[in-house]
């Protein structure tokens, strides 16, 4: 095993930040309205936050970044670690509740399940907030994830391989590179020390 | 000796970890560690080797990660693994090699791409490169999920006869990651059959002690523990667990006193813990396990236990006798039937009953995707019900439990065609007391056709235990004396221990307010000892029987069920705001509102009138508003959904020749894709325009679209797509649709595409949002 941390966040502990739902939901004042409350709390009951990651060392050489467990190639990737000796890799996911509540939602109002989908969005948005302040380290840099520029969605495999994320937080890859349960996040965040 | 013989009245130790050994010895991050089966098999021989002399008796193959997705050269790596554990036995009887699966990493439909029989075929390769090779049985291992982990079981049943281990992982809430209860993951695998079931990894043995007391509780097969060396901690940068080695075998040693029988142990263990977990455990008592006699049928969460509580079984997904399901279930309207499910399940049901036999349909095809999509959207365990075998087993197969089935009869064609699929997959299954003479009409008579059917499963290998038996309810308007027959075959049967399971509601066919009979039919079958009841659970009379029997019968403890669903009740019957109209009902997206409005509405004007005068117009004035930014996203849908409540009940009076929508229109997201809020957002605006809107889901292949074409006839097809890896699937779509349904028009949209781009890939029209698609599907079918 690498040295992966992993944990659960209370869902008590999250920050559901209302401009990220109103941009999500394209709505004002989204917790102004009932069913929007509604399913915020539903999703707040169905979800199931919890997250891994890793600190590994990265090196970079021009457009390329040298991790423990991946050598990429991307100019993006690589600009956003300019000066970084370490990294963190995490992933995190809301579980698969959160799915099946969106899922079968949406059998009985297509709006309900919108709006939880875009609701679990923002938590898993808060969840990873929450995550990024509990990493130690000096400075951290603006997170990155596949699929971001040019550092392409597949590298999602080796990330995920790397924090065995299957066993410890039950995300798969499915094969254009989409994560189940979908609502689910992996990142790169560099480290100035 | 065989390992089924070798563990039959012995305890037997498993080895533990390989991923901190092998690191000790260079194996890097990221580096794939089954690749040395073949690179470094001098060191894989030697971990082996170490575990048996720590005091292992079963070794693991090294082969935990490999499919023929990952590993090109799969069966050289999995030959080598098994001759690798086969070498360090060192010719010693007592040592065995298990051959190693875990989990693939991708996820099953309907939540994840892979579809079952993919899953099963990735398995079964595993499975044949290793059968012949001397591994002496299969451990299935590491898995979190339900399903994948039947389909590796089913993939090891076809394609060998060695034993079956499966351990799965549980977190701190007790169940898999993706919901499965310790008693629900028992219900299925010994149902399918497999010799040893239990959990490895998850969390150290110290927190294991209620997963293995349910366990030990619920299983009659011998219970595996391969916990981790408690919790990974960080610790100066390194991974460290928490337990050492003593510490480790004294906790493994309760879990064993509690009743475990196979024991090893996972991350963070090397041979030196398992070697002190023999000294500590190798003198204690062998608790043998015991068989247990639960009836229990299982969905992708939960047991649901068949014996003491009545079980309600919702009869509502069948279509005999309605005619709006028999047309959903031909036109392929799953949503429907989906919310028919959900509805019962909100009612209270516990099991929910699935029978889509309709003539001119491939009733296994639209059974097996009936399953499926129920089992997304519901937790109840499904009973599956078809006189057709061919359509139970399709369903049975990729069911995510332990399934009810709906049945078999004392007919020896019967009988032959349905014990063995229970015997192949598992099931609690349904034993109508009927055969080639018919149904006898004494309860002496009926008992006598189910102690045949459990004689003849007997010899299948089904335990009496797993067969519930249905007396049959023959409606009393042609005989009187047949209530009187069907309530003393369920006393004679419940007197030796037979679970039975009644249609009620077929008692009082061809009489008037059947529900009076029905009701007290109900009642006096649950006296008699009624087990479980297929009803209608939308009827208050059934439920309030139901609700009642338990309170007099001492099944509700302080009689808090009962006080909660009479609670609900004086809720349901508080008045619907009726003064607002339909139009406002909708503009403000009131739901319970619009229907009731819509009805009062119908009492004045002609169906026409109330869509042309109300709900177009209500629509309208909410899609202006959509494009003028003044209404959000959230209140179309909302208004959306209440339109198509409002449509609902207006479709009830209305002429087909009315209808704006002859020909359906089609919608699918691309092959490849599997994001689909725009395309539900799109369907939920059209059909509240009230268009008859066929979706063909996700990820559908561009043959499958221009089948739907040819099967309906649609004129519209709308396809959406919203990654650019996905594109060209549209595009291949577009162009098969052109070359072969030339006179059929196809709207694109999703956030890669734009009005230029659409053009480009050939598509007829490009639908920025919702509104902008109903406004060209409305001026294509008014012309």
């Amino acid at each position: 095993m690498n040295n992966i941390v992993c944990d659960f966040i209370k869902t008590e502990d999250l920050v559901l930040d209302e401009e990220e739902l109103t941009k999500r939901l394209q709505v004002p004042n989204p917790l102004s309205n009932e069913t929007i409350r509604n399913c915020i709390e539903k999703v707040l009951d169905a979800c199931k936050p919890r997250y891994c990651y890793a600190k590994t060392s990265v090196l970079i050489k021009d457009d390329e970044c040298e991790f423990e467990f991946m050598r990429v190639k991307s100019v993006s990737l690589a600009r956003a670690l300019n000066g970084c000796k370490s990294a963190y890799v995490l992933a995190l996911t809301l579980g698969i509740d959160t799915d099946r509540l969106i899922t079968s939602l949406g059998v009985t109002s297509k709006a309900d399940s919108f709006i939880a989908d875009a609701v679990a969005s923002a938590i898993a948005e808060s969840a990873m907030e929450y995550v990024c302040s509990q990493l130690e380290a000096y400075t951290l840099v603006q997170r990155f994830s596949a699929g971001y520029g040019d550092f392409v969605l597949s590298n999602q495999e080796k990330i995920l391989d790397y924090l065995k994320a299957d066993k410890l937080l039950g995300i798969k890859l499915g094969t254009s590179y989409i994560m189940t349960p979908r609502k689910s996040v992996t990142a790169i965040i560099g480290v100035r020390e | 000796m065989d390992i089924l013989s070798f563990i039959k009245n012995r305890r037997v130790y498993l080895d533990g970890g390989t991923g901190t050994y092998l690191q000790s010895q260079g194996l890097k991050a990221g580096e794939r560690p089954e690749s040395w089966c073949l690179e470094k098999s001098d060191i894989i021989e030697n971990l082996h080797r170490a575990y048996f002399e720590a005091g292992s008796n079963i070794v693991c193959t090294n082969t935990f990660g490999v499919n023929k997705d990952k590993f090109p050269n799969y069966t050289d790596i999995i030959s080598a693994a098994i001759q690798l554990a086969i070498n360090a036995k060192d010719g010693k009887e007592d040592r065995f090699v298990a051959f190693d699966m875990g989990p693939t990493g991708r996820m099953l439909e309907p939540y994840g791409d892979m579809s079952f029989e993919e899953c099963v075929e990735l398995y079964a390769a595993n499975v044949r490169a290793a059968e012949g090779k001397g591994a002496d049985l299969i451990l299935i291992e590491t898995m979190n999920d339900a399903l994948e982990t039947k389909a590796a079981v089913i993939a090891a049943k076809e394609n060998s006869y060695l034993p079956i281990f499966v351990t799965n992982v549980y977190d701190a809430t007790g169940k898999l990651m993706t919901g499965a209860t310790p008693k629900a993951m028992i219900a299925m695998l010994e149902g399918l059959g497999v010799s040893a079931l239990g959990m490895n990894c998850s969390l150290g043995p110290d927190k294991m002690r209620g997963i293995i007391d349910e366990f030990v509780t619920y299983s009659s097969l011998p219970v595996i523990v391969k916990p981790n060396a408690g919790l990974p901690n960080l610790k100066d940068g390194k991974t460290v667990f928490t337990m050492g080695e003593s510490e480790f075998a004294g906790s493994v040693a309760e879990l064993l006193e509690r009743g475990a029988c196979i024991a090893g142990g996972c991350c963070g263990t090397t041979p030196s813990y398992i070697k002190a977990l023999c000294a500590k455990t190798k003198g204690m008592d062998y608790i043998v396990p015991q068989k247990k006699k639960f009836t229990l049928v299982s969905s992708y969460t939960h047991a649901v236990e068949i014996g003491n509580d009545p079980i309600l079984i919702g009869e509502r997904i069948n279509p005999t006798g309605k005619k709006k399901l028999k047309e959903a279930i031909k036109s392929g309207d799953m949503e429907y039937l989906l919310s028919e499910g959900i509805r019962q399940a909100d009612k209270g049901v516990h099991v929910l009953d699935v029978n889509v036999g309709v003539p001119g349909i491939d009733e296994a095809e639209v059974m097996k995707d009936t399953v499926t999509r129920l089992q997304a959207v519901t937790d109840k365990p499904l009973q599956i019900d078809s006189s057709n075998p061919r359509a139970l087993e399709s369903a049975m197969r990729v069911y995510a439990g332990k399934p009810m089935v709906n049945s078999v009869n004392g007919k020896k064609e019967s009988m032959d065609s349905v014990l063995p699929l229970v015997k192949k997959y598992g099931g609690v299954l349904i034993a109508l007391t009927l055969d080639e003479d018919g149904i006898p009409d004494s309860a002496q008579g009926r008992a006598d056709i189910a102690y045949r059917i459990i004689d003849e499963a007997k010899k299948y290998g089904i335990d009496t235990k797993d067969i519930v038996v249905d007396p049959l309810a023959l409606t009393v308007s042609s005989d009187a004396k047949s209530a009187l027959v069907t309530l003393q075959t369920i006393e004679l049967l419940a007197q030796k221990g037979i679970n039975t399971s009644l249609g009620v509601s077929n008692i009082s066919f061809g009489l008037p307010n059947r529900e009076i009979i029905n009701s007290v039919f109900f009642a006096q079958s649950l006296q008699k000892g009624l087990k479980c009841a297929i009803m209608n659970p939308f009827s208050d009379s059934m439920m309030n029987v139901y609700h009642a029997h338990r309170v007099l019968c001492a099944m509700d403890e302080n009689c808090t069920d009962y006080i909660s669903y009479t609670d609900g009740r004086t809720e349901e019957i508080l008045p619907i705001n009726s003064d607002i109209n339909l139009k406002d009902a909708i503009v403000k997206g009131l739901k319970d509102a619009s229907v009731s409005s819509c009805l009062t509405a119908l009492q004045n004007a002609s169906p026409m009138e109330v869509i042309n005068t109300m709900i177009i117009p209500a629509l309208n004035e909410v899609g202006l508003g959509f494009e003028k930014g003044k209404v959000y996203l959230p209140q179309l849908l909302m208004c959306a959904d209440a339109a198509s409540l409002a449509f609902d009940v207006v479709k009830t009076k209305i002429d087909k020749k009315d209808c704006i929508s002859g020909k359906p229109i089609l919608l699918a997201t691309v092959k490849g894709d599997i994001h689909d809020i725009g395309k539900n957002i799109v369907k939920v605006v059209l059909e509240s325009y009230g268009f008859n809107v066929l979706d063909l889901g996700k990820d559908v292949a561009p043959q499958r679209v221009c089948d739907a074409i040819a099967s309906t006839g649609a004129a519209l097809v709308g396809l959406s797509a919203l990654m650019t890896t996905t594109v060209p699937a549209m595009e291949e779509t577009i162009a098969l649709i052109r070359r072969t349904y030339p006179d059929v028009k196809v709207v694109v949209g999703g956030a890669v595409l734009t009005e230029e781009y659409a053009s480009v890939i050939g598509a007829h029209y490009y639908a920025a949002d919702a509104m902008d698609t109903a406004k060209i599907a409305r001026t294509l079918y008014m012309r």
